[in-house]
């Protein structure tokens, strides 16, 4: 009986529903609000800054005098496919928070506005260092304004450091595997051991780690080299068995491979790991605010290399810039506020400030006044061994690379936990590749990438 | 019949058109959805079994004749999850079916508190198996979970055992899913049972056969047909499953736990939010194509031994 | 011989306590997780990341008004109330006009249609057909909609439609004959005569369909991604676990399922006999 009851208040909800979805389809698709205003829609993929953001966009909203909404949300989880679906229906927002693969995916079909075009002499100037050509320049088109950046630090424990008598940061791979080898054995018994990593994504531990060090190992950048135009991923064996080591049971923290990144740091807050290595962005404010921390009992260091002596720079990740959509019936109001809101020297500086990234315009670094706690750190800004590297032809491009199996993390995962030979995944990673590449090449989809005379020094 | 047909009247085909009109007219609300959501998508994967293609803004699908289905023949890591696929899907029925039925033998008499603890078995089915998996995942952490502790505090462990590393991943995973169906199965044999015929059992008692005994010679062999239903059913299932591997999981480590159902998927969305996937359609389409045709076969496969049992009988 | 009788009644004895124990652990493994979840939405993060007790140390319900209020779980809990109701409704009125019109008339294309149906049943290309859905709803402008979502939910229903055909086909003809002959046309038959009697077998679909829905994760997910808005629990939740502060908000994750688990509790708990006796429907008939 009182299913009955549920089955007769389900169909009178379902009425309900029915008109509720007849009516209210959507939003507003005109791209302006009932009391006339323009809106300029923003879409986001960070939820770090969105608060410090959202703040910028309301005052704004509140003193525009050209009658603009500016509306901001955010596609925490699922940024790169949402924009995917949105442009096939062309339904993309006005300004789009900078990703890289969305950026490479649409920069060749005219999706994003050339900013020349709307920017006057003085921003021009302003901005005139943060112009790479082939990256955010193509063809005389400027893309957009990268302001901040991350790279890759190894990240580590001082306190523990302390207890087994470690004097400095590992600089080279053999102390790194050492000093894990030393924490693990000596506590241990505690709960404490020596390194972590997230390995539960493959690519999102390594794209920090491992390709960094490649790069300043070797100068070869994602497998690719740039000297020679081809992929080779014959020079990553040594480091790959470094890598085995840190990973065993006798250096690492249990369950790494399971392991996602934010447990990986409450586990480092609380005193259980030793090192791990991360991007210099996102770890200030996680141990500021997310898992509080003692600024004091961690620093942080370059990443250790096998040989410690480094022949290229390890990239530089842009991690601030907005993109315009040249299709936006308003792509020129959007301009304008986005250089409203995000380009005044203002806001460049309450982000640095704020921590929200790292800033790699020299002038605001110089003005900022950075709290304690990062301005300690040294090596949480950029540095000497950093550097804005060129395109791989997979990161131009990714639908004219498409490798045939699995792609190289998840190779290398099979090495360091399968224990598959080094040698034989190596060379057939290198064919694999390179096919992928030449098949590319041939069905017009890519384009040759070779730097004559490539110094991975000044790329 | 045919002759008939052929002298039919204008008004009698008409009357026939009006038949078959009404027929349309009840169906057509479930066939406007049966060929969007399920013939179209079929003839769309066939399509692009063909064809290499990656998504809007990538260039026009291009025609690729076998080459997909014969990548797919060499895709070491796919044929991994295909015997993936088994042990998980055997592991998971041989374990599930027994304790469903015993848990049915202890539960088929019809009192109050039976009917309490069925509900309790039955419980976990109508759970999400999205949400439970984030809670499984939280459970069965190496370093926090309580699965370990509770372990440790009993002495039955004295180090974490890392259960979602490689060598347990699986394991764990048939614990879920076990978790997650034994009281569907339960159910389903009690509704067997019930249909054992009393007169049987009362005579087998009267011939002096233990419980024991009746349960091996009586109740076993005439659940012979519904058995096979089940055995049917948890077969097909175990091949569909893919929100818990997908949640707890997500395939890993090292793809350890990586399943047909979810290799497909992968290359059309991508697993977890961390995961940067290039999407290949064709790819996967074809993926998807072997797959059902594998678990196709199984299904044909039972069906055909199970046939032959019932000449042994 | 009476010894005989003794260690019968003896074994028969311990065969009963084996039967009582594995009974209750079989319980404890299928509640402890249940539990867990509603306990551990009550606890504080620490508590939860440290691992610990049973009961939490003091009861935190303000992790369901952070829940609700914060992590914007009223709107989920409306979008998953409205869709799986509108999901059930629609599946239940298709199922019941086809299951219907396959059980009682002859028409032109009824065997392909039927073949059709059942081979639906065993050929399962997985999720991938999401794909293809998702672009055919898109070229009808209803992918960002709730409408579309609904649709792609509710899906084909082929096993349904082939459960409520075989139990139309149990009821009589003669009822609808002599109905017929009284005047009725064929919506008469099916509107006044058999709707009433299909009621108990579309109870079953209901709640089926209503539990598919209001669980479902992998089709909703993927029907919204380019409009986070329409976001159900199940998916709102489990996306919790890849946002930013994750680690930070296991007790909100908890209590966040113990949100999506209990509506579906309480109507499991009002209707178990209805579930357990439709899927017994389902399997012996299928």
């Amino acid at each position: 009986m009182k299913c009955k009851r549920i089955l007769a208040l389900m169909t009178a909800g379902a009425m309900t529903a029915a008109l509720v979805t007849g009516c209210g389809g959507g939003k507003d698709e005109s791209g302006s609000t009932e009391d006339g205003k323009t809106v300029i829609t923003i879409w986001s993929k960070d939820r770090h800054d969105a608060n410090f953001i959202q703040e910028r966009i309301d005052e704004y909203n509140e003193t525009n005098t050209d009658n603009v909404q500016v509306e901001y949300e955010l596609y925490t989880d699922n940024f790169e496919q949402a924009v995917d679906l949105a442009a096939q229906s062309g339904e993309l927002p006005d300004i789009l928070k900078l990703q890289d693969q969305v950026y490479n995916k649409y920069v060749n079909q005219g999706q994003w506005a050339d900013l020349y075009q709307y920017m006057d002499d003085d921003m021009k100037e302003y901005f005139k260092d943060e112009v790479y050509e082939g990256i955010n320049e193509i063809d005389g088109k400027l893309y957009y304004i990268p302001t901040c950046g991350t790279t890759g630090r190894l990240i580590y424990n001082t306190e523990i450091f302390d207890r087994v008598g470690i004097e400095a940061p590992p600089t080279t791979m053999e102390e790194m595997v050492e000093d894990a080898k030393l924490i693990t054995s000596e506590l241990s018994g505690e709960g404490i051991y020596g390194f972590a990593q997230h390995m539960k994504s493959a690519s999102s531990a390594l794209e920090r780690s491992l390709d960094l060090q490649m790069e300043r190992e070797t100068g070869i950048k994602k497998g690719f080299d740039f000297a020679k135009g081809e992929y080779d991923f014959s020079g990553y064996k040594e480091l790959l068995g470094y890598w085995t080591e840190l990973l065993s049971d006798e250096c690492a923290f249990p369950g790494c491979e399971a392991l996602d990144i934010d447990p990986l740091r409450t586990q480092f807050a609380n005193g259980k790991i030793g090192m791990y290595i991360s991007w210099t962005h996102s770890e200030p404010g996680v141990y500021m605010d997310q898992f509080p921390m003692d600024s004091d009992k961690w620093d942080v260091a370059p990443i250790p290399t096998v040989s410690g002596e480094d022949v290229g720079k390890q990239n530089i990740t842009f991690t601030s810039a907005y993109l315009i959509n040249a299709e936006s019936k308003n792509a020129e109001l959007a301009f304008k506020v986005y250089k409203d809101i995000f380009t005044t020297e203002d806001f460049l500086i309450g982000y640095q400030e704020g921590g929200y990234g790292v800033s790699i315009i020299p002038d605001i670094v110089e003005k900022a006044a950075l709290s304690d706690e990062i301005a300690d750190k040294e090596w949480l800004q950029m540095q000497d061994i950093d550097g804005v590297l060129p395109l791989t032809p997979q990161e131009k491009n990714a639908q004219a690379v498409v490798v045939e199996g699995e792609d190289y993390y998840k190779t290398f995962e099979s090495v360091y936990y399968g224990g598959e030979d080094v040698d034989a995944a190596l060379a057939d990673l290198t064919d694999r590749y390179n096919k992928a590449y030449q098949q590319g090449i041939e069905d017009g989809t890519g384009t040759e990438v070779k730097i004559e005379n490539y110094d991975p020094m000044n790329p | 019949m045919k002759k008939k047909r052929t002298k039919m009247t204008a008004g009698h085909r008409k009357k026939l058109f009006k038949r078959n009109m009404e027929a349309y007219s009840f169906l057509l609300p479930n066939l406007i959805l049966f060929i969007l959501c399920s013939i179209y998508p079929v003839i769309w994967t066939l399509k692009y079994v063909f064809y290499q293609y990656g998504g809007i803004g990538t260039g026009d699908p291009k025609w690729v004749g076998l080459h997909n289905l014969i990548r797919v023949f060499q895709d070491e890591v796919y044929w991994q999850s295909v015997i993936n696929t088994f042990v998980y899907g055997f592991g998971k029925v041989l374990i599930i079916i027994p304790l469903a039925f015993f848990l049915a033998l202890l539960l088929n008499r019809q009192t109050r508190f039976n009917g309490i603890a069925q509900s309790m078995v039955f419980l976990p089915t109508i759970m999400s198996s999205a949400v439970m998996g984030l809670v499984f995942y939280l459970l069965f952490n190496a370093y926090n979970g309580q699965v370990n502790q509770y372990l440790m505090s009993l002495n039955i462990i004295d180090s974490p055992i890392n259960w979602l590393g490689k060598e347990h991943a699986m394991t764990t995973l048939i614990i879920t899913a076990i978790w997650g169906g034994v009281g569907n199965y339960m159910v389903y044999f009690i509704a067997g049972l019930q249909q054992v015929a009393k007169d049987a059992l009362e005579s087998a008692k009267i011939d002096g056969a233990g419980p024991v005994q009746t349960l091996w010679y009586v109740t076993i062999p005439m659940m012979g047909p519904i058995l096979k239903i089940i055995l049917m059913l948890s077969i097909t299932s175990a091949f569909n499953d893919i929100t818990n591997v997908m949640v707890l999981t997500e395939g890993g480590p090292n793809n350890a736990t990586m399943v047909m159902s979810l290799y497909g998927y992968r290359y059309f969305f991508p697993i977890s939010a961390s995961e940067a996937v290039v999407p290949q359609y064709g790819y996967g389409a074809a993926v998807s194509v072997v797959s059902a045709v594998i678990a196709g076969a199984v299904t044909v496969l039972y069906l055909r031994a199970s046939r032959k049992l019932d000449d042994i009988y | 011989m009476e010894s005989a009788v003794k260690s019968r009644r003896l074994s028969a004895k311990a065969g009963r306590v084996c039967g009582i124990l594995f009974l209750v652990v079989m319980i404890l493994f299928t509640l402890y997780p249940i539990i867990y979840t509603v306990l551990g939405s009550l606890k504080t993060n620490a508590e939860l990341t440290a691992g610990g007790s049973f009961f939490p140390e003091e009861w935190q319900f303000q992790n369901y008004y952070q829940a609700f209020v914060q992590a914007d779980f009223v709107k989920y809990t409306a979008n998953s109330v409205i869709l799986a109701v509108s999901t059930t409704a629609l599946a239940v009125v298709s199922c019941a006009l086809a299951g219907f019109m396959f059980a009682r008339r002859d028409f032109a294309g009824k065997k392909i249609l039927l073949a059709l149906y059942t081979s639906m049943m065993f050929i399962s290309l997985g999720s991938v057909t999401l794909y293809p859905i998702y672009q055919f709803l898109q070229n009808l402008g209803l992918d960002k909609s709730m409408a579309g979502l609904v649709i792609a939910l509710t899906g084909g229903q082929a096993v349904n439609v082939l459960l409520v055909m075989g139990f139309v086909k149990g009821i009589p003809k003669e009822l609808d004959e002599a109905a017929i002959i009284d005047g009725c046309t064929i919506y008469g038959v099916f509107g006044r005569i058999l709707l009433p009697l299909m009621k108990p077998i579309l109870a079953v679909v209901a709640l089926f369909v209503f539990r598919n829905t209001w669980n479902d994760y992998i089709t909703t997910l993927i029907m919204t991604i380019t409009n986070p808005d329409l976001q159900t629990l199940t998916v709102a939740v489990v996306q919790l676990k890849y946002s930013v502060n994750a680690a930070a908000e296991w007790h909100i994750m908890l209590a966040g399922a113990s949100i999506a688990i209990i509506p579906i509790l309480i109507v499991y708990l009002l209707c178990n006999k209805q579930f357990i006796a439709g899927l017994t429907a389902g399997a012996v008939k299928g």
